[in-house]
C-alpha cells in the first residue's frame, strides 16, 4: 500500500470530518494531466483522470477492482445463455442494446474498439482499458455532459471521452472545454490557475449524484425540472421497471397519466426525503456505511467493527459498489444482497402495528411488494426483433402505455406488478413486485446466438422500407408499408417468410428465441401514507398475489418464452394462451409455498369448516330445544 | 312456539356476525389532527329584509350623507349594545390596544392612525381619501366624532348584496345612488330605495365584506399584502385550500367577539397578543411523519404552507416614490419604464410580481416600528420599518415567510426623519401633478409644506422657503398567512435541503446556522438555544 503523505491525510481526514460540506469545498484543486501527465492547459492533450485523479487517489486500485469497470470480464459465465460468454455488460446478452462486443467489432472478432465506442454505458477500463481508460468525471462531476462523451466515443474519438464529458463544465458562463471540429476539444484557459488546476468547486466534483446514476440506470431529474417519461434504452430502471427517480409531486409532473392530479405522492419517497442512490448502495469500504457481506462474514457476527480508516477509503476507494441483483447483469453475485435494504433504516414493526399477523407478512414478502404498489411510468412488456420497424429497431410495447411512446399526449396509465418469490442473497425467497419484459428474437443455429443486427436489417429492409417479399407477406391492408399491427409474425407462413430472407442473407438454421426476464422492482417507493391498509386486496377472492400479467401480447408463431437464466426470481403458476393471442402468467401461490387466507380455499378445508359450523349449530339447536321442551315439562307439571 | 325456536339460532348467529364485523373492520387510528373541531359555530341568519321602512326616512331621503347615518340610527334601535362595542375596537379608531413597543419603556398606541409606511407613505393629511376604508361615516379630519355611534358604517362589514361600495374620495360615505336609467319609470325615492337595500341583506360577515377593503389594502386589488388579493374572493383551492376546499370565512379564523375581530397585522402591531394562528384548530404536530413535525420547532407553518404568494394577480414590490411627478413618456424616456403598468405620474416608479416566492426571515412575533418623527439614523442605508424581531438564538422565534415591500420615500434632510406629504387633493402632490403645477422638486415642496400643517410634523423646509428633502430606501415586513395551498402543494424536503449543486429557497448561513441543518444538525444541537419555546412566546411569559 502506498504511504500517504501526512498533508493530504490531514485534509483526508478534514474531509470526511467536516458535516454538511460537499466534498467539493475541501476538495484541493485538481490538475487536469494529459496521458503523459503534462498539464492538459499545456499540451492541448485530451484529459487523462486516471493521471489527473491519480495524485491522491490510487486510480490503479480504483480501476482494477470495480464491476463498473470490469463489466464482467474477468468473472466466470455461470448460468447464462449458450452464447453469453459472461455474466455482466461485456459477456451477458443485452437484448436492449441488441448487439454483442463480437457483433461490433471490424475485422478482428476479439478487437473490443467496436463495443468500447458503443457502449457509452461502459465508464471505460477494465477489458477495453487500452483503448478507453476510465471517466471518472462520468459519475463524479455533477454536470459532466454524458451524451457528449457518447458521441465522442461513438464518432471514434475514444481518448476525447472524458474530456467530453468536462465540456458540461461551465465556469465564468464558458464551458471548460469547447468541441474543436475535429473530434477533439479545445480548453478554456481562464478556467485554469497558473499550474494547470481547476478549483474541484467549479468542476462541481463529488459523490455521485442522483442524476450521474441516473444516466445509466433509470431517469433522475433534477428537482424542480418537470419529470416527462420517454423511452430511453440507456436509462434502464425506467425502461424496464418504470421506475423514476425524482422527488416531484406525481401531479405536478408532465406526463399525461390517468387521475395524475390525485397522485400528489412524490415519484419516490426516497428521492424526496433526499437519500440518494449512493445512501444505499456506497463504496464497498465506505466506513460511513461499512457493512461486510453476509457471505463473507463469519456467522457468530452481527457486524465487524473493524470498519476501513477513512484516509484509507479515500485513498482507495472500494469501487465495487454495494448492490442488489439484476435480472439482465448477473456480475459480482458475491455483492448481492450488500446494499442498505429497507430493513437496514426501518423498524417494521412499529409501523405495522395496524396489520395482522404482521410477522408473517415480514417472512413471506419483501416491503417491495406494499411499497411498490404500480409502475407509475410505462415499462416495457416486450421487444420484439424478429421484424424490424422500418427504422430498423424492434417492435416495442409498454405496459401502460395506449399510444406511441413517442407521443407526449399518449395515456399512461399506472399498472400493477406481478408478485413473485425471489430469492435474496441468504437464500431466502419472499414475494417481491415484478414486471415481466418478454424479448423475441431470431438466433443462429447452433448455439450462436442472436442474428447480428447488421444482417437482420440486410434480409428485412430495403431502401426506406421493408423488403418487398416481407411486405408481400405481412401487408395486410396492401397500402404497400408495415404497420406495427403488421408485424407480429402470428403464422408459421410469415414466420417462414422471414426465416428464407435470413437465410437468403447467410444465417443458418435461424429460429425465434423468446424470453422472458423477470425485472424487480425496488425503487420508487410510495409514502407509507399512500397505502391502502385494505386486507381484501390481496386476502379476498380476486387477490393482488395471484393477479395475472401480460406476458406478451402475442406469440410469434412455433415460438416458446422461456424464462430467463440465472435469475433470482422463480415462475410460479403456468403460461397460458388467451384466446387473442396474448401469453399471460397468473401466479400459483401454492409454487411459492405461501396461503393467502381468504383467497386460497382447499376444498377439504372448506367441507371441515362446514361439517364443524353444522355440527355446532345442530348441536345449540338440539341443546336449546331439549331444555326448551324439559322447561315446559316442569311447568305443566307444576301447575298440575 | 316462533320465539321458542328463533332462540337457540339467536346466540350462534349473534356470535357469528360479531365475529364477521370484526373482521371486515379495518384497524383505523384515531385522527391526529382535528381542526374541524376547534372551529367556531356560525350565528344562525336572521333575516332583516321586512325591518326597514322607506316611510321612516322620507326626511332624508336625498340626503345621501344623512340617510346613511340615518340607517345606523335604525340598526342602533335594536342593536343598541353594538354600536359601542364597535367603538372600542381597532377597526374603529385604526390604532391598537396601548403596548410596549419591543425594547423601548414606554408604552404607546399605534395603529394605522399614526403610523408611516412605505406604500402611501401616511393616512395623515390625506383623510378622506384614505377613510373610504373606514367602517364609519365622515373621518374627515380631527373633528370626528369617535364617540357617536351614528358614525358607525355597519353596512361595509354586514351588507350581503355584495354592491356596497364606498366612495373614494368622501371619508367612508357611500357611492351616490345610481340614477334611474332613460326610459325607466320615475322613482322620487330611488336613492332610499338604493341604501334600504343594502340595509335589508345584511347578515354575517362575509368574505365579501372584509375583502372590500383588505384585498384593496395600498391602492388596488392585490398591491398590500401578496397573500389577499380579489382572488380570494371565491378562490379556487391551489389559491387558498381554507377558502377555497373548505369554504371557510375570514371570521372562521379571525374570531370576533363583541365585534372585536382577532388579528393582527405586523404593519400596524408589533407585537403577537391578537394573532391569528394555525394552532387555533390545527394539532401542534399534526403530520403523519415525526420528522416533519419535528420542523415546527424552528419552522411555522406557513413557511412550507404558504410557497407561493400573489397568486393569479401580481402584488406590488417595489415602490419608489422619488420618480413620480412626470408623465409617462418622459419616464419612459428618464427611467427607462416599458410597460405602463410600472408608472403612475401620481405615485412613482413601481415593480409587481406574481406567483411571490416569499423571502424568509426569523420571526418570534415581535416587531420593531419605526414611529413618526424618528430619525433617519443613515440615509445611505436601508431603513426598514417594521423589522421582525427573533434570531436563530431565540427559542421563540420561527423561520417565517415574508413579502418585503421595498421603496424609496421622503425625508428632511436637515431633521432627518422621514416626511409624510399632504398627497390627497386639489393642493397635494396628486392634485398639482394632475394639473401640471410647478414642477415635481416644487410640488413635493409644496406637499410637505401643507402635510406640515396638517399633521404637525416639522419640515425644515418651512423656516427656509427652500425645499429640503431627500430619499431614503426602505423596506416593510409582511408576514405571509393567507394563500395556504393543499398540502399536496406544500414545501418538500429538497425545496430547502437542495442536492449539491442546486439552491434551496433558504440561506440558512444567513439565518445563523453553521450550514444546512439537514447535514449539520438543528439549533439545539448546535448549542444555538436549549429547548424550543412556543412560537411567538417570550422569556419568562
Amino acid at each position: 500500500m502506498a504511504t500517504l503523505r501526512p498533508y493530504r491525510a490531514a485534509l483526508i481526514a478534514t474531509l470526511i470530518a467536516a458535516p454538511g460540506l460537499a466534498g467539493a469545498d475541501l476538495h484541493p484543486p485538481v490538475p487536469l494531466l494529459d496521458a503523459s501527465g503534462q498539464p492538459v492547459s499545456q499540451s492541448g492533450a485530451p484529459v487523462s483522470p486516471m493521471r489527473s485523479c491519480d495524485g491522491c487517489h490510487d486510480t490503479g486500485y480504483i480501476a482494477q477492482t470495480g464491476f463498473h469497470f470490469d463489466a464482467g470480464a474477468r468473472e466466470a459465465k455461470g448460468e447464462g445463455r449458450p452464447w453469453d460468454t459472461g455474466p455482466g455488460l461485456l459477456g451477458r446478452w443485452d437484448p436492449i442494446a441488441y448487439d454483442r462486443p463480437g457483433d461490433l467489432a471490424g475485422d478482428d472478432p476479439a478487437d473490443l474498439t467496436g463495443w468500447a465506442r458503443q457502449t457509452p454505458r461502459h465508464v471505460g477500463g477494465g477489458p477495453v482499458a487500452e483503448v478507453k481508460e476510465p471517466d471518472c468525471f462520468l459519475c463524479h462531476v455533477a454536470s459532466g455532459d454524458g451524451e457528449a462523451r457518447a458521441a465522442t466515443l461513438a464518432a471514434g474519438h475514444l481518448a476525447w471521452g472524458p474530456t467530453a464529458t468536462l465540456s458540461g463544465v461551465i465556469i465564468n458562463g464558458r464551458p471548460l472545454a469547447s468541441p474543436d471540429g475535429q473530434g477533439g476539444f479545445t480548453y478554456d484557459p481562464a478556467a485554469f490557475d497558473g499550474e494547470g488546476r481547476v478549483e474541484a468547486a467549479r468542476l462541481g466534483l463529488g459523490d455521485p449524484t442522483n442524476q450521474r446514476c441516473g444516466q445509466c440506470h433509470g431517469q433522475a431529474p433534477r428537482f424542480r425540472a418537470p419529470v416527462r417519461w420517454r423511452p430511453d434504452d440507456e436509462a434502464r430502471a425506467t425502461e424496464l421497471a418504470g421506475e423514476i427517480f425524482s422527488a416531484q409531486r406525481i401531479s405536478a409532473s408532465r406526463l399525461n397519466l390517468a387521475g395524475k392530479a390525485a397522485l400528489d405522492r412524490p415519484w419516490d419517497v426516497h428521492v424526496e426525503r433526499m437519500v440518494g442512490c449512493t445512501d444505499c448502495h456506497p463504496a464497498a469500504n465506505n466506513p460511513a456505511a461499512w457493512r461486510e457481506a453476509d457471505g463473507s462474514r463469519p456467522g457468530h457476527l452481527r457486524a465487524d467493527a473493524r470498519a476501513p480508516a477513512l484516509a484509507a477509503f479515500l485513498k482507495r476507494p472500494d469501487h465495487n459498489l454495494q448492490k442488489g441483483h439484476s435480472a439482465l447483469y448477473t456480475v459480482a453475485d458475491a455483492l448481492d444482497g450488500t446494499q442498505r435494504r429497507c430493513e437496514g433504516c426501518h423498524d417494521a414493526a412499529p409501523a405495522h402495528a395496524w396489520l395482522p399477523y404482521a410477522e408473517r407478512h415480514f417472512q413471506a414478502m419483501l416491503c417491495e411488494s406494499c411499497h411498490v404498489p404500480a409502475m407509475m411510468a410505462p415499462a416495457r412488456q416486450q421487444t420484439d426483433w424478429t421484424v424490424l420497424t422500418a427504422s430498423g429497431e424492434p417492435s416495442v410495447i409498454y405496459r401502460g402505455l395506449t399510444g406511441a411512446p413517442d407521443d407526449p399526449g399518449a395515456l399512461i396509465e399506472p399498472t400493477a406488478p406481478i408478485l413473485l418469490p425471489r430469492r435474496g442473497a441468504g437464500g431466502v425467497e419472499k414475494l417481491a413486485p415484478h414486471n415481466l419484459h418478454t424479448v423475441w428474437v431470431w438466433v443462429q443455429g447452433g448455439d450462436r446466438g442472436p442474428v447480428p443486427r447488421r444482417d437482420l436489417e440486410a434480409a428485412m429492409l430495403r431502401g426506406e422500407g421493408h423488403h418487398p417479399d416481407l411486405v408481400a407477406a405481412l401487408d395486410a391492408d396492401g397500402d404497400g408499408a408495415l404497420s406495427a399491427a403488421e408485424l407480429p409474425l402470428d403464422t408459421p407462413a410469415k414466420v417462414e417468410v422471414v426465416a428464407a430472407r435470413l437465410r437468403a442473407v447467410g444465417v443458418a438454421d435461424p429460429r425465434i428465441y423468446g424470453e422472458i426476464q423477470p425485472v424487480g422492482l425496488h425503487h420508487a417507493v410510495a409514502p407509507n401514507t399512500t397505502m391502502p391498509r385494505d386486507c381484501g386486496r390481496c386476502h379476498g377472492a380476486t387477490s393482488a398475489l395471484t393477479a395475472p400479467m401480460v406476458v406478451s401480447a402475442y406469440v410469434p408463431a412455433g415460438a416458446e418464452a422461456t424464462w430467463a437464466p440465472n435469475t433470482r426470481t422463480r415462475q410460479i403458476g403456468a403460461l397460458r394462451a388467451e384466446p387473442g393471442g396474448a401469453l399471460t402468467l397468473r401466479p400459483d401461490t401454492a409454487e411459492a409455498g405461501v396461503y393467502v387466507m381468504g383467497h386460497d380455499r382447499p376444498a377439504w378445508a372448506d367441507l371441515l369448516g362446514l361439517l364443524a359450523l353444522g355440527g355446532v349449530l345442530l348441536g345449540v339447536i338440539v341443546h336449546g330445544g331439549l331444555r326448551l321442551r324439559v322447561a315446559r315439562a316442569k311447568s305443566r307439571g307444576g301447575h298440575r | 312456539m316462533k320465539a321458542s325456536i328463533l332462540f337457540p339460532l339467536l346466540v350462534p348467529a349473534t356470535v357469528l356476525a360479531a365475529g364477521g364485523w370484526l373482521m371486515m373492520s379495518p384497524g383505523q387510528a384515531p385522527p391526529r389532527d382535528d381542526p374541524w373541531a376547534h372551529l367556531p359555530s356560525r350565528p344562525d341568519h336572521v333575516s332583516h329584509a321586512d325591518f326597514f321602512d322607506p316611510a321612516e326616512f322620507a326626511d332624508v331621503k336625498d340626503d345621501l350623507h344623512a340617510l346613511s347615518h340615518a340607517v345606523t340610527a335604525r340598526c342602533l334601535e335594536c342593536h343598541p349594545e353594538e354600536g359601542p362595542e364597535v367603538m372600542q375596537t381597532a377597526h374603529w379608531h385604526w390604532k391598537g390596544d396601548t403596548v410596549h413597543r419591543p425594547g423601548k419603556k414606554e408604552a404607546i398606541r399605534v395603529g394605522k392612525a399614526n403610523l408611516i409606511n412605505n406604500f402611501c407613505i401616511s393616512v395623515q393629511s390625506n383623510l378622506p381619501r384614505c377613510t373610504s376604508c373606514h367602517p364609519g361615516y365622515g373621518w374627515r379630519d380631527d373633528t370626528f366624532d369617535f364617540q357617536d355611534p351614528k358614525n358607525i358604517d355597519c353596512l361595509v362589514c354586514h351588507e350581503q348584496t355584495g354592491t356596497y361600495v364606498k366612495a373614494g374620495p368622501e371619508a367612508g360615505y357611500p357611492k351616490a345612488a345610481p340614477a334611474p336609467e332613460k326610459g325607466q319609470p320615475e322613482n322620487p325615492d330611488y336613492k332610499v330605495d338604493y341604501m334600504l337595500g343594502f340595509a335589508r341583506s345584511v347578515g354575517v360577515s362575509s368574505r365579501d365584506n372584509c375583502g372590500s377593503c383588505h384585498f384593496s389594502g395600498g391602492g388596488g386589488d392585490a398591491v398590500k399584502h401578496g397573500d389577499l388579493n380579489g382572488f380570494m374572493y371565491q378562490p379556487e383551492e391551489d389559491v387558498d385550500v381554507h377558502m377555497g376546499r373548505h369554504d371557510l370565512r375570514c371570521t372562521d379564523c379571525h374570531r370576533t367577539e363583541n365585534h372585536d375581530i382577532r388579528g393582527h397585522s405586523m404593519g400596524v402591531s408589533f407585537e403577537p397578543s391578537r394573532m391569528v394562528r394555525c394552532t387555533d384548530c390545527h394539532d401542534e404536530a399534526p403530520h403523519r411523519q415525526d420528522r416533519l413535525n419535528g420542523h415546527t420547532a424552528a419552522v411555522a407553518c406557513t413557511t412550507c404552507h404558504i410557497p407561493k404568494v400573489a397568486k393569479r394577480a401580481p402584488t406590488k414590490m417595489w415602490w419608489d416614490w422619488s420618480k413620480a411627478g412626470y408623465t409617462l413618456d418622459q419616464a419612459r424616456e428618464m427611467f427607462g419604464v416599458e410597460d405602463a403598468h410600472d408608472y403612475n405620474p401620481i405615485k412613482g416608479l413601481f415593480r409587481y410580481a406574481e406567483d411571490v416566492t416569499p423571502e424568509y426571515r426569523w420571526y418570534n412575533g415581535f416587531a420593531g416600528r419605526y414611529l413618526r418623527g424618528e430619525p433617519v439614523e443613515d440615509p445611505e442605508a436601508v431603513l426598514s420599518l417594521n423589522p421582525p424581531q427573533g434570531d436563530v438564538r431565540d427559542a421563540g422565534a420561527r423561520i417565517v415567510p415574508f413579502k418585503i415591500h421595498r421603496g424609496r420615500q421622503p425625508y428632511d434632510l436637515n431633521l432627518k426623519h422621514l416626511l409624510i406629504p399632504k398627497t390627497f387633493g386639489d393642493d397635494g402632490f396628486w392634485g398639482m401633478t394632475r394639473a401640471q403645477k410647478h414642477d415635481p422638486e416644487w410640488r413635493w415642496h409644496l406637499a410637505f409644506l401643507r402635510g406640515a400643517e396638517l399633521h404637525g410634523l416639522p419640515y425644515s423646509g418651512a423656516e427656509t422657503g427652500q425645499p429640503a428633502y431627500g430619499w431614503v430606501e426602505t423596506e416593510m415586513y409582511w408576514p405571509q398567512v393567507h394563500m395556504v395551498a393543499p398540502a399536496e402543494e406544500a414545501l418538500q424536503c429538497n425545496d430547502c435541503h437542495p442536492d449539491h449543486g442546486d439552491v434551496g429557497l433558504l440561506d440558512w448561513e444567513a439565518l445563523g446556522y453553521p450550514g444546512d441543518p439537514a447535514a449539520v444538525g438543528g439549533r439545539q444541537k448546535n448549542n444555538l438555544i436549549t429547548a424550543p419555546r412556543p412560537w411567538a412566546s417570550r422569556e419568562g411569559e
